[in-house]
């Protein structure tokens, strides 16, 4: 989504080499985030590893659909891996015999983390590019009870996978996570912070202050941590339509000037 | 990949399953809740293949009427119902289920029968289609009860609901590490359902139908939860997100629909709720006012409570349905339970006395948001 884009600063064919990216959503949904990258490096050709924690294969597939790419053609020409992150977790406390016992096991995601790391592996054997890979979402691993300390480590290991040798060879790194209601949720923002700090790019949605609202549907602020630009910190409030997001300056929503 | 309950419009013949309806903007399916005014503000009706959580209200027993409701519904669209209750009788709560009221269809056929026998000279087209649509109930979306009437036995039996209750959970949990183990008999309980009626989205059936899981205060005490702690009082016990990341799971990939109630008063863990909100998909937030200081209050005489609509889900698309406003307000009648949207009384009388704080803090003036009214020529 072009809209997206020019709100995180990013041109259209911008290879985002080594980047790693953390995108929160606090009382608003800021899911849309994860299909934008969807879409945009499938658009370009990266290959990706999507790895799903919180929804069906089926949802993602319908929503990219909307933002015109096919995730199931993606997988069939190898330039897409998705790790059913919900089935593999969610069947360990089903009564049905666990096939992944090594990766949903509850005290370490060592695991979990190896699965990533070859499907990775795989994906940079099979494409030129160097692969993406997203993670939707942390706060699903906390809510079953991995501890912070665990999963940071996670994405720590993570950020180390996609640094390959070379400036082109390095991957990307985009992580989701809500937090809730700022501060509520103690280990979730302790999650949160520590990961933004392991971040080039920090991107938070979360509701607007005066309430819920039908036109505007929350802001969104974005940092970035390279302390070369100029401009490292935006503010901006937004509006999710059926197959685009509409952005514009606080205050400035075409439903609030009339 | 295993083909989940989403199914958009075209692959799945929706017409052929009774009692749903696709949403209007975004080709889900949707069954009713039970409750009309219910299903217009969350936009249609509740998802197939989705998980609404109930917040209770203080003493449950408005939340237990939303689940009296939605249990009847499944009698009424011939719907497959699970039952699971550990703080009352499951077979109580069924036998007190609120009659339907049914419209009379013999007096609709005998008012159009002369106006039959001419030719049609506008509409001549329909002139070959039947005069009124056969009102069988279980096509129509959405039923009326009435409170005063309970259901006919033979009506509930002819869904055979499975119920389960205390002493079956009692009895049949087997000790495990993971999760606590009543959770994890419910858990084998709603996938045993789910297999034996068919209901998985990878099975083919002719007939297909949905199965309503009602589940009545989970996590209340007779549950063996301790409010979200562990049984040394001071870890988390992460029993009720785990059974209901693996509940998710079971009900993206079933034609089902599940509706919980929680106690959430009961969980004073900070930030807690907020996590099971998250792994549910539909959250509403009951607060009556029986027994508060709200009860007195000249603004909310015409109601019992107040409605929230906390999260609605995202399915399928970019979008979720957003109201006009989340914050409702609910009204229970002798012969009604309607969930309305909140308006103050035309005039507050002037000696009723005021709390300083604002009554109704959700309450937004509609002045103050995004007004797309023109300035009022008269204004001056």
């Amino acid at each position: 989504m072009e809209d997206v884009n020019n709100v995180l600063d990013i041109a259209k064919d911008d290879n985002l080499y080594g980047e790693v990216i953390t995108l929160a959503d606090s009382t608003a949904d800021g899911t849309f985030l994860i299909h934008h990258f969807l879409s945009f490096f499938l658009g370009n050709n990266r290959p990706v590893c999507f790895v799903s924690l919180s929804q069906s294969f089926g949802h993602h597939k319908s929503v990219c659909q909307k933002l015109g790419v096919s995730l199931t053609q993606k997988i069939e020409s190898s330039h897409l891996n998705f790790f059913d992150g919900l089935k593999v977790f969610g069947n360990r406390f089903l009564d049905t015999q666990p096939e992944n016992v090594d990766i949903s096991n509850t005290t370490s995601l060592q695991g979990f983390y190896k699965a990533i790391k070859t499907n990775y592996e795989d994906l940079q054997d099979k494409n030129k590019a160097p692969p993406v890979v997203i993670v939707d979402s942390l706060n699903v691993l906390l809510n079953i009870g991995y501890q912070v300390k665990e999963i940071s480590a996670f994405v720590q290991y993570l950020c180390h996978l996609i640094s390959g040798p070379g400036c082109d060879a390095r991957g990307t790194l985009i992580t989701f996570l809500s937090i809730g209601e700022n501060g509520l949720d103690e280990e979730t923002s302790l999650l949160w912070r520590s990961v933004v700090h392991m971040s080039n790019m920090d991107v938070l949605v979360s509701g607007l202050e005066s309430g819920y609202c039908k036109d505007v549907h929350g802001k969104i602020e974005v940092k970035r941590r390279n302390l070369l630009k100029k401009n490292s910190q935006k503010t901006m409030q937004f509006k999710v339509n059926d197959k685009s997001v509409n952005f514009f300056a606080s205050g400035m929503s075409r439903a609030v000037l009339g | 990949m295993a083909t989940t309950s989403f199914q958009k419009k075209a692959r799945v013949k929706i017409n052929q399953i009774p009692g749903t309806k696709p949403s209007l903007f975004n080709n889900q399916l949707l069954i009713s809740s039970g409750v009309p005014s219910l299903d217009n503000i969350i936009g249609g009706g509740l998802a197939v293949g989705t998980v609404c959580l109930i917040e209770e209200d203080v003493y449950g027993s408005y939340s237990r009427l939303l689940l009296k409701y939605f249990s009847a519904e499944a009698a009424m669209t011939g719907h497959s119902l699970l039952l699971a209750s550990a703080d009352q009788d499951p077979q109580l709560i069924v036998k007190e289920l609120p009659g339907p009221i049914l419209d009379d269809p013999g007096d609709v056929t005998k008012g159009n029968t002369p106006e039959q026998s001419e030719n049609m000279k506008i509409a001549w087209r329909y002139q070959h289609l039947p005069a009124s649509q056969a009102g069988h109930s279980s096509s129509k979306f959405g039923h009326y009860y009435d409170l005063t009437k309970v259901m006919e036995p033979q009506l509930i039996s002819s869904v055979n609901p499975a119920l389960v209750g205390i002493e079956e959970l009692e009895r049949e949990c087997k000790e495990c590490k993971d999760l606590n183990p009543k959770y994890k008999y419910l858990l084998k309980r709603i996938e045993e359902e789910i297999d034996r009626g068919h209901f998985s989205t990878t099975e083919q059936t002719d007939k297909r139908s949905i199965l309503r899981i009602a589940v009545h205060s989970l996590g209340s005490p007779l549950w063996d939860e301790c409010g979200g702690l562990a049984s040394n009082q001071e870890d988390l016990d992460y029993s009720l997100p785990r059974f209901l990341l693996a509940l998710r799971v079971l009900m993206r990939s079933a034609f089902a629909v599940c509706m919980i109630t929680i106690p959430t008063h009961l969980f004073q863990i900070p930030g807690y709720v907020g996590r099971l909100r998250k792994m549910c998909d539909t959250v509403l937030h009951m607060d009556s006012f029986a027994g508060s200081d709200k009860e007195k209050n000249p603004a909310f005489k015409e109601y019992h409570g107040l409605f929230n609509i906390v999260q609605l889900p995202r399915l399928n698309s970019l979008l979720c349905h957003m109201p006009d406003t989340l914050d409702f307000a609910f009204k229970l009648r002798r012969k009604k339970f309607t969930i309305e949207k909140l308006h103050l009384p035309p005039e507050l009388s002037e000696t009723a006395n005021r709390n300083q704080e604002d009554p109704v803090p959700h309450l937004q003036p509609s002045t103050a948001i995004c007004s797309t009214t023109k300035p009022n020529k008269l204004d001056f």
